[in-house]
């Protein structure tokens, strides 16, 4: 063999090395690469059903925008039931503090609403707002604990723990473990863990597909189940869509109430 | 016995296929299965900074007790609120810190002065009050709730005061009742009864004897009762006196007997002639007892009929015990040594007197008798008349029990911790978003607190009030239902932005079809209730559209159905046990008059019975439910020694009169020691820490005597007037197996047998 072929037979072998042997801060910026967008548009059910298996279900259309400092607008437009069609709540993300508007039809009036706590549920679902936020990397710890499959998908196991005195005092968990599939770095599960370490939530995702005209992959049916209370919220998304370029006029309180 | 369980709440005491059951089952299915526990907190001034503090750390502390829902803890410290202003709408907490200065504090005043959800709710409109409500799952230990409630409340103890509640201290405070009442009164019972025997026989084995028949008697029922499934309730706990009462009358009698004849016979025959003897009467009275307790189980109140069977069940255990393991032990002791009892003698001196002033009255004075006789049940018949049925948890507990300070202070200061829980149903998903529905809603909240004794209602109606008026800016014009049902529906998809999913779980069904109105009552008087009860039913019916459905529900409501089974039972009891002991003494004696005459006196001392709970406004409920059937079973004993004796006396004489005195002196100072030891048996229960138990205890008592007397003063009169038959006539020569049977009753009579 010639030497450049030893060389490269070398370097492939290494390469096949690294690429088994990723550390967990390399799989979540995977992971946050993945989960990037510049602007995202969604049209989902969300379902809330309690412990006894009722239900009450309302579609929403959703779009947000990220800005290059990272700060996000969002507004999420109530298309159903007929009761709550129009209800719309606008999102602007400033550098200290989140801005919101909500828009009852009934009302024909767009009221300011003040800020959220990252525990707060969204929108009365199990999820907070901690939860549909983006998380950043350097605010936490990670540690790479195994391999799994599960739902025949062949996942790290990851466990992630805030590390900033922030939002230390603002969480309510005190670690989440992390299942992410080995091909696209998508949480397929994810536990989260109070902190007396007692497991209170479990949000898993399904329906994974590419999205159209990008590379990314999503998730399209989530749920969250919170296992003290019983209570669950699945959401279903009709449609997603990722970068196809989000009008700035949709992020307006004008939009909120007529568009 | 080990698998007996305390049963403390009355839940379980009405039929499953009750209305009300079938109510609160439903709201419990519906609303969740939350029990509440509120700490009251009474104080000069709610918003003292150090008081404020106490609020906090009780909260952040009741949130450590085993069972208590996280986050579901309600209190000034712990409440969020929606505020509207120009800026828009905030949500936030009440009281993010202690206010520290003046104007924190006013501000903090302002603020919930202006909020009805708990203005006059969770804070009295006086600042008195305050209240600190956590919600709990229903399986907890109620007794360890109890504890760390009092623990943690002691260690705030100061100038504030502080009262728990809920159902599960309200049970708990049950449970330690019923505890304190089987170590206390089982004691005392022993005690008094040793004493009794001691006093009859002055010999030991006259002691340790029947003794052993009552207590192997009390261990068979309640063994009977934990393997049967029963529970420890609070009437449960009056068997084994009653028990005493009743077992150690068949010991009395029989050790009577024994000690007789072991001063003539060898102790070998003075056994088995005490059996023979003793034998037959003891099974007849034993067996009327045992069916007078068994026409318990006529009430569909469960508690009640337990009673009854595990009454019964123990009668029959001291029946059978008695005629085998005393017998057996005696065979084996020597005889008893001779003691003079001079203190015995002297007493029996003042029976006979005291009988034969009797036995004038009921001769010779008889137009005396019928006339206060007639006048006696006149008197009762009216008294009847003004009985009062069924009782609130409350009136279980005598006038010095803490509870009634806990509830005053409820009632008094803040809106009262009774209430009626109303299920207002619409038909379909969303009914209940309906504007007109929400309005009938609370216009009937307003009607509710218009009434006396109500303290506030909570709905979800007044929700949709308050975000009606936090949407407008705080412009408390706006304090009303909207419109249109997309406004509700959108305010409460607002409500749920910052809220947990399952906020409201308690007032409203996740469909939006049914919702639940809590009407807060501040007194635990029951005919209030049941007065209020009325008044908000037909306003229900005029004022709701037609096809909502309004059913009521809580405890109350469980407390006033029992009612109804306490009355029904009851009349139906008293029919039962008169009956089956007309029918048991017409069988033993052949006769119809028989049977007529030993029901009189039972009849007539019922009729006293009730009459004087009238008078005294002792209500009919769980524990005084039970006497006539104890009192008939029991009291029925003492027209058959009577009658029986009196037969056989005239069948020697001949003669009415001569009749009449000896049975007089024989049967008659029987019967008279026989009420005494059933007496003292009773009066123990008047120590018990319930008074439906202290009730039963003096009203069995009094039944005892005036059945008893009733016994020596009327059946003579009824007997000469009347003339009956089956005394009349001299038996035929044939020995039929009831002359047997009488002769050996006759022959028995009594504790005493020399006239």
């Amino acid at each position: 063999m010639t030497i450049s072929k030893i060389f490269i037979l070398i370097i492939f072998a290494f390469s096949a090395i690294w690429g088994q042997n990723m550390t967990a801060i390399e799989i979540m910026e995977r992971n946050d690469a993945q989960t990037d967008s510049r602007d995202s548009m969604g049209e989902f059910t969300m379902k809330l059903i309690n412990k006894k298996g009722k239900v009450r279900s309302r579609t929403v259309i959703q779009y947000s925008q990220t800005d290059d400092n990272g700060l996000e607008k969002s507004i999420i437009k109530f298309t159903a039931p007929a009761n709550v069609r129009g209800v719309g709540l606008l999102t602007v993300e400033e550098m200290d503090q989140d801005n919101q508007w909500l828009y009852l039809p009934a009302t024909k009036r767009v009221r300011r609403i003040s800020s959220n706590q990252k525990s707060d549920n969204f929108m009365g679902s199990d999820f907070t707002y901690e939860d549909i936020e983006r998380n950043d990397l350097d605010d936490y710890t990670y540690n790479l604990f195994g391999e799994q499959i599960i739902n025949s998908i062949d996942c790290y196991i990851i466990e992630s723990r805030a590390t900033s005195e922030k939002i230390l005092n603002e969480t309510e968990y005190g670690f989440t473990k992390m299942w992410i599939s080995k091909d696209h770095f998508l949480q397929i599960q994810v536990n989260f863990y109070n902190k007396k370490n007692e497991l209170i939530k479990v949000m898993r995702n399904s329906e994974i597909s590419k999205l159209a005209n990008t590379d990314k992959w999503r998730a399209h049916h989530i749920i969250m189940e919170n296992i003290k209370s019983g209570h669950q919220t699945e959401l279903i998304f009709k449609e997603m869509q990722i970068n196809q370029g989000v009008e700035e006029s949709y992020f307006t309180q004008r939009y909120l109430e007529k568009g | 016995m080990s698998k007996l369980e305390i049963r403390d709440s009355y839940d379980s005491d009405l039929p499953a296929n009750d209305a009300i059951v079938k109510t609160n089952d439903l709201l419990e299915e519906i609303f969740g299965e939350k029990d509440i526990l509120m700490i009251a907190v009474i104080s000069e001034n709610i918003f003292a900074p150090s008081t404020l503090q106490k609020i906090q750390l009780i909260s952040e502390e009741i949130l450590q007790i085993d069972g208590v829902i996280q986050d579901q803890v309600t209190s000034l410290s712990t409440l969020t609120t929606i505020e509207g202003n120009d800026w828009g709408l905030e949500v936030g907490d009440l009281m993010e810190d202690i206010p520290a200065s003046n104007e924190e504090i006013s501000e903090l005043i302002a603020k919930v002065k202006s909020n009805p959800l708990f203005y006059g709710k969770l804070v009295s409109e006086d600042f008195n009050a305050s209240l600190i409500l956590a919600n709990m799952e229903r399986s907890v230990d109620n007794q360890v709730v109890y504890n760390e409630v009092y623990r943690i409340l002691e260690k705030y103890s100061g100038p504030e005061k502080f009262y728990p509640n809920g159902p599960a201290v309200m049970s708990a405070e049950v449970d330690n009742g019923i505890e304190a009442d089987v170590s206390t009164l089982m004691p005392i019972a022993i005690l008094f009864i040793m004493i009794g025997f001691f006093l009859s026989f002055g010999k030991m084995r006259g002691v340790f004897l029947p003794f052993t028949v009552a207590v192997t008697s009390i261990v068979w029922a309640m063994g009977f009762a934990g393997h049967a499934g029963f529970g420890l309730t609070v009437v449960s706990n009056a068997v084994p006196m009653v028990m005493i009462a009743i077992a150690s009358s068949y010991g009395i009698h029989l050790m009577h007997r024994y000690f007789d004849d072991v001063k003539t016979m060898d102790r070998i025959s003075a056994v088995k002639s005490t059996i023979m003897n003793m034998g037959p009467p003891i099974i007849l009275t034993g067996l009327t007892s045992a069916a007078g307790s068994a026409t318990l189980a006529v009430f569909k109140v469960t508690s009640l009929r337990e009673f009854g069977i595990i009454t019964s069940i123990g009668i029959l255990s001291a029946l059978v015990i008695t005629l085998v393991i005393p017998p057996a032990i005696l065979v084996l002791l020597r005889k008893p040594k001779e003691i003079s009892n001079g203190f015995g003698e002297g007493l029996e001196k003042i029976w006979d007197t005291f009988l034969s002033v009797i036995n004038t009255i009921s001769t010779r004075k008889v137009k005396w008798v019928k006339l206060v006789t007639l006048l006696i049940v006149i008197i009762s018949f009216v008294g009847i008349t003004k009985v009062k049925f069924g009782s609130d948890y409350v009136s279980m507990f005598p006038g010095d029990h803490r509870i009634h300070e806990i509830f005053d202070a409820y009632n008094d200061n803040l809106g009262g911790s009774r209430y009626f829980n109303i299920m207002i149903s619409g038909i379909e998903q969303d009914d209940i978003t309906e504007p007109d529905l929400l309005k009938s809603i609370a216009n009937f909240q307003e009607y509710a607190e218009s009434l006396p004794d109500v303290g506030y209602t909570d709905s979800f109606a007044d929700i949709i009030r308050r975000i009606n008026v936090v949407m407008n800016n705080g412009d408390i014009a706006y304090d009303r239902i909207p419109d249109s049902q997309e406004l509700i529906s959108q305010y409460l998809l607002l409500y749920s932005m910052s809220g947990d999913p399952g906020d409201f779980e308690d007032i409203v069904d996740y469909d939006y079809q049914r919702a639940k109105i809590r009407v807060m009552i501040q007194t635990s008087d029951q005919e209030r209730h049941l007065e209020l009860l009325a008044s908000l039913t037909s306003w229900g019916k005029e004022n709701f559209p037609a096809n909502v459905t309004i059913e009521y529900g809580g405890s109350v409501m469980i407390w006033l159905a029992l009612i109804q089974y306490i009355v029904v039972g009851q009349v139906q009891n008293v029919i039962l046990a008169l009956l089956i002991v007309f029918l048991f003494c017409a069988f033993v004696f052949k006769s119809l008059s028989a049977g007529l005459l030993s029901i009189v006196p039972l009849t007539i001392s019922s009729l006293i019975t009730f009459g004087l709970m009238g008078y005294m406004g002792i209500r009919l409920e769980m524990g005084t439910a039970i006497v006539t059937a104890i009192a008939v079973g029991v009291g029925v004993d003492f027209s058959i020694h009577f009658i029986s004796r009196y037969k056989d006396e005239y069948q020697i004489s001949n003669d009415l009169t001569t009749a009449g005195s000896v049975t007089m002196s024989t049967a008659g100072k029987a019967i008279i020691f026989d009420m005494i030891s059933n007496i003292l048996g009773f009066s123990v229960l008047l120590f018990s820490g319930f008074t439906p138990i202290q009730n039963f205890g003096w009203l069995v008592s009094l039944t005892m005597i005036t059945s008893g007397f009733g016994s020596l003063i009327l059946l003579p009169p009824l007997i000469t007037t009347l003339k009956p038959k089956f005394i009349m006539q001299s038996p035929n020569g044939k020995n039929d197996t009831s002359d047997i049977f009488i002769q050996n009753l006759l022959k028995n009579d009594g504790v005493v047998d020399a006239a």
